[in-house]
């Protein structure tokens, strides 16, 4: 028996005026995955993600997170989840004591998880002495590391990370990293989007490759090498490359860059 | 580069500047996706111009209408002293509101990049601070000179009005951008200094632009009774240069263009002061050939190259983390106080019960026994600032943080949140009329006392409905300047109709007491409505077309 999706995408289609971010996504993410999205940019990682959390509604097509609707049912869907966007989004002139305690109060966390979020706030050590400082001042991975651990700190069933590592530190990576196993051994899901295949390959139990707004391949590593013809040893990079037939595409590209260079 | 590449490259600085904001609101643009929504943005910021051009349009011809339909007792050189300082005050207003986007959008930051020297990216900076006043300004000063011409005659009289104008226009923009730069430096020095910045603003820096939003405000909504109450001591100052207070007001700038056209007009006016005055304008002149030298090094210090600083942290134990929790509404009330209170744009909120209790309390002073009208037109004033605090509130919102971020909160939270703080920001208008009523002066009618009170009714229901009007066009894309306008005067409809209604009644029967039931009843029925209204907003609150609505 399979168990009950966490995370369920029909035919998603967005159109943004003439522009099709979307064209009939279809996604499936159970308990337990760390579900990596993978795609050329401008694929639509983002607006999957933004759909998936309630903050765009599809022009077409349906999605179900933890049992909700988000097209209709936003706030339960986001009770339910901790959202990373694409680039840190936050009150600029809160420090982040009190943006913390912004989110906390809005979510209205209990003690152990006040205590839980303040432990997250050492480990990333985000702000040493910039957690009384505003927001707007602080650096880009800083302002990152705020925007992750108010994603964490509820510890919902469901992450949707958007390019998370983005600006951080190789530390602060490595615990975020880990944080997302530790998290799905614990029932939970992940979707995080990426360009970094290393950090797919290495945390991703299923990955899925989007372009032109659709999923065309998705499976483990292994599956993905196989679908792609490429051999054992080959890297996720190579399998994306030949995946999204864009092999050619760089090697033709590289060699007349060289003779032009020269 | 020449002038005309740095003319090129400020349309685009200005374009980026007007389209990051909308971008970031998460908003619905029209026509998404295409080079036209760039277009329509622009029109959009055209059009928000000429709406605002229009408000200090009307602040300049305002005090001539009065001198001229001789409604108040106002000599002329009090009028043109009020006619340039109301176009001073929008636009100081108008600039704090709108220069911040400049540091703040990172609209600029493509031109740091570019190899560029430091004079030449001022100069591109100075030409889109142009282009984002630019409709306003050439309105306002035309309106200036053609008011002073049609209403004196004297061509002499227009056109050193039309100076005076134009060289206190620089200053109100050197102000607007020294607040911004202070703001700014602010921020971004707390890093360093551990944390006092931010409070040092609130030492030095905010009685400063408390009195200038005040400025900005009183013009707007209570022009007349600023105006009748001002009137007569300052004529009685400018007419008496042998006094200190005379000395110093004819040097002051707008007074001292006051009596100039005045003699120009040939209403003697004494030598001295023909001196002081002539001494007056020749400063502001000067002073802002001065400033405006300044001002491109300002602009390119805070906007080209914010300056970032990193941060070294140091360990610390798990509790030094802590943060506390509160209830879902107080801690979003918490955050739109502070978010509103470090805001160049908003931070004078918290100066406005001050200017409520001076907007009021001086024209029900003024006469000697509190009259009813005097009651119901104070309660109105205090309100309009409730409902544009409101506007403010929501605006700030506008930087599109819960848009784009997953939490889950109802917007009937979002929307209470606003509301209460506009209704708060009222309080002190009941209190203070109250203190006067049982304290200082009788009212001509007892039951009088109720109307204030009934109007924190009335303010409550005006806000539910004004915040939910300017979500709802915010969702569908609309400017601001339509929101402002349809927000605002939704607001203003649901505050004047107990008052109106009371006094249509009050007419027909001749029956106070039975006027004022009616005037309650009307206010809790509005009162009830707007709960209704919150109620609806929470059922929507799971559909993220309907969150947009806080
Ligand atoms: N607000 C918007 N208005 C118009 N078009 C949009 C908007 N948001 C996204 N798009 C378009 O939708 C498409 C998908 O964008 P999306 O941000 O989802 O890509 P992505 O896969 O996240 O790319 P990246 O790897 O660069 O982050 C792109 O063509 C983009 O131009
Ligand atoms: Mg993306």
């Amino acid at each position: 028996m399979t168990p009950s999706p966490l995370v369920e995408a029909r035919d998603l289609v967005k159109e943004y005026g003439q522009v099709r971010a979307l064209d009939g996504l279809n996604l499936r993410v159970n308990p337990g995955d760390v579900y990596g999205l993978l795609g050329p940019n401008g694929a639509g990682k983002t607006t999957t993600l933004r759909i998936l959390s309630g903050l765009e509604v599809p022009t077409s097509g349906s999605a179900r997170v933890a049992g909700f609707d988000p097209a209709t049912q936003g706030v339960e869907v986001k009770r339910r989840i901790g959202y990373v966007a694409e680039s840190a989004i936050l009150y600029e002139s809160l420090t982040p004591r009190e943006y913390f305690e912004f989110v906390a109060s809005t979510r209205q966390l209990n003690h152990d998880a006040v205590a839980y979020a303040s432990s997250l706030a050492q480990a990333f050590d985000a702000e040493g002495a910039s957690y009384d400082v505003p927001i707007g001042a602080l650096s880009l991975g800083t302002k990152q590391k705020v925007a992750v651990i108010a994603a964490l700190m509820h510890r919902p069933p469901l992450l949707l990370l958007d390019e998370p590592l983005n600006g951080l530190d190789a530390k602060s990576s490595k615990i975020l990293k880990e944080l997302m196993l530790i998290h799905v051994e614990r029932k939970g899901a992940v979707i995080f989007s990426t360009h970094i295949m290393e950090v797919a390959e290495s945390v991703c139990t299923r990955i899925g490759i989007i372009n032109d707004g659709r999923l065309f391949a998705e499976g483990t590593m292994g599956e993905l090498r196989s679908l792609s013809g490429t051999s054992g040893g080959s890297s996720l990079e190579d399998v994306f490359l030949k995946l999204t037939n864009e092999e050619r595409f760089v090697e033709e590209t590289l060699e007349r860059l060289r003779s032009e260079g020269t | 580069m020449n002038r005309s590449e740095a003319w090129a490259l400020s349309k685009l600085s200005y374009a980026e500047l007007v389209y990051r904001p909308l971008l970031s609101t998460g908003l619905p643009i029209k026509y998404a996706g295409t080079k036209k929504s760039v277009h329509q943005a622009l029109t959009g910021a055209t059009l928000n111009k000429v709406i605002f051009a229009m408000f200090t349009m009307g602040g300049a011809v305002f005090p001539f209408l009065i001198y001229k339909l001789a409604i108040e007792a106002i000599s002329l050189s009090v009028t043109t002293a009020l006619s340039i300082i109301l176009g001073f005050g929008y636009l100081v207003l108008y600039s704090v509101q709108v220069l911040p986007t400049f540091v703040t959008s990172g609209s600029f930051g493509p031109l740091a990049a570019l190899p560029l020297e430091p004079r030449e990216r001022s100069l591109v900076a100075l030409m889109t601070l142009w282009r984002t006043l630019d409709y306003i300004l050439v309105l306002s000063l035309a309106t200036e000179f053609a008011t002073v011409a049609y209403f004196t005659g004297s061509l002499a009289a227009a056109s050193l009005v039309f100076v005076v104008s134009l060289s206190s226009s620089v200053l109100a923009v050197a102000l607007a951008i020294r607040l911004i730069a202070l703001f700014q430096n602010r921020l971004e020095n707390t890093s360093t200094r551990g944390g006092k910045g931010l409070a040092s603003i609130r030492g030095y820096f905010r009685p400063l632009l408390f009195v200038l939003w005040g400025l900005g405000v009183m013009s707007a909504v209570f022009l007349f009774s600023v105006i009748s109450a001002l009137a007569p001591p300052l004529n009685l100052v400018l007419t008496h240069p042998d006094t200190p207070l005379g000395v110093a007001a004819s040097l002051i700038f707008p007074f001292s263009a006051g009596l100039l056209v005045s003699n120009f007009l040939g209403f003697g006016i004494g030598d001295l002061s023909l001196v002081l005055a002539g001494g007056g304008v020749c400063l502001v002149i000067f002073g802002a050939a001065a400033v405006s030298w300044g001002v491109p090094r300002v602009l390119d210090r805070i906007v080209v190259e914010p300056a970032r600083r990193s941060q070294t942290g140091w360990a610390r134990g798990a509790d030094q983390y802590f943060f506390r929790v509160r209830g879902r509404l107080s801690a979003y009330v918490r955050k739109d106080l502070r978010v509103a209170s470090r805001n160049p744009a908003t931070g004078f909120l918290f100066a406005l019960p001050l200017f409520e209790i001076l907007a009021v309390v001086i024209p029900v002073t003024a006469t000697s026994v509190v009259r009813v009208s005097a009651l119901i037109v104070g309660s109105q004033v205090g309100g309009s600032f409730a409902l544009f605090t409101a506007f403010l509130l929501v605006t700030v919102e506008d930087l599109g943080v819960e848009r784009r971020t997953a939490l889950p909160i109802a917007a009937s939270v979002r929307t209470l949140s606003k509301v209460l703080v506009s209704t708060l920001t009222y309080l002190p208008v009941p209190i203070a009329l109250s203190a006067i009523l049982l304290f200082i002066k009788p009212p001509t009618f007892g039951g009088g006392i109720f109307i204030p009170v009934a109007a924190v009714a009335t303010v409550f229901a005006a806000c539910v409905i004004e915040v939910t009007v300017l979500n709802t066009l915010a969702d569908w894309g609309r400017g601001t300047a339509v929101r402002f306008i349809a927000g605002v005067g939704s607001g203003e409809l649901i505050m004047v109709i107990p008052s109106f209604a009371f006094t249509v009644e009050y007419v027909a029967t001749h029956d106070r007491t039975g006027a004022l039931l009616v005037l309650l009843g009307v206010s809790a029925v509005e009162c009830l409505f707007s709960t209704l209204v919150l109620r609806t907003l929470r059922a929507r609150g799971s559909n993220p077309r309907g969150e947009g609505l806080a």
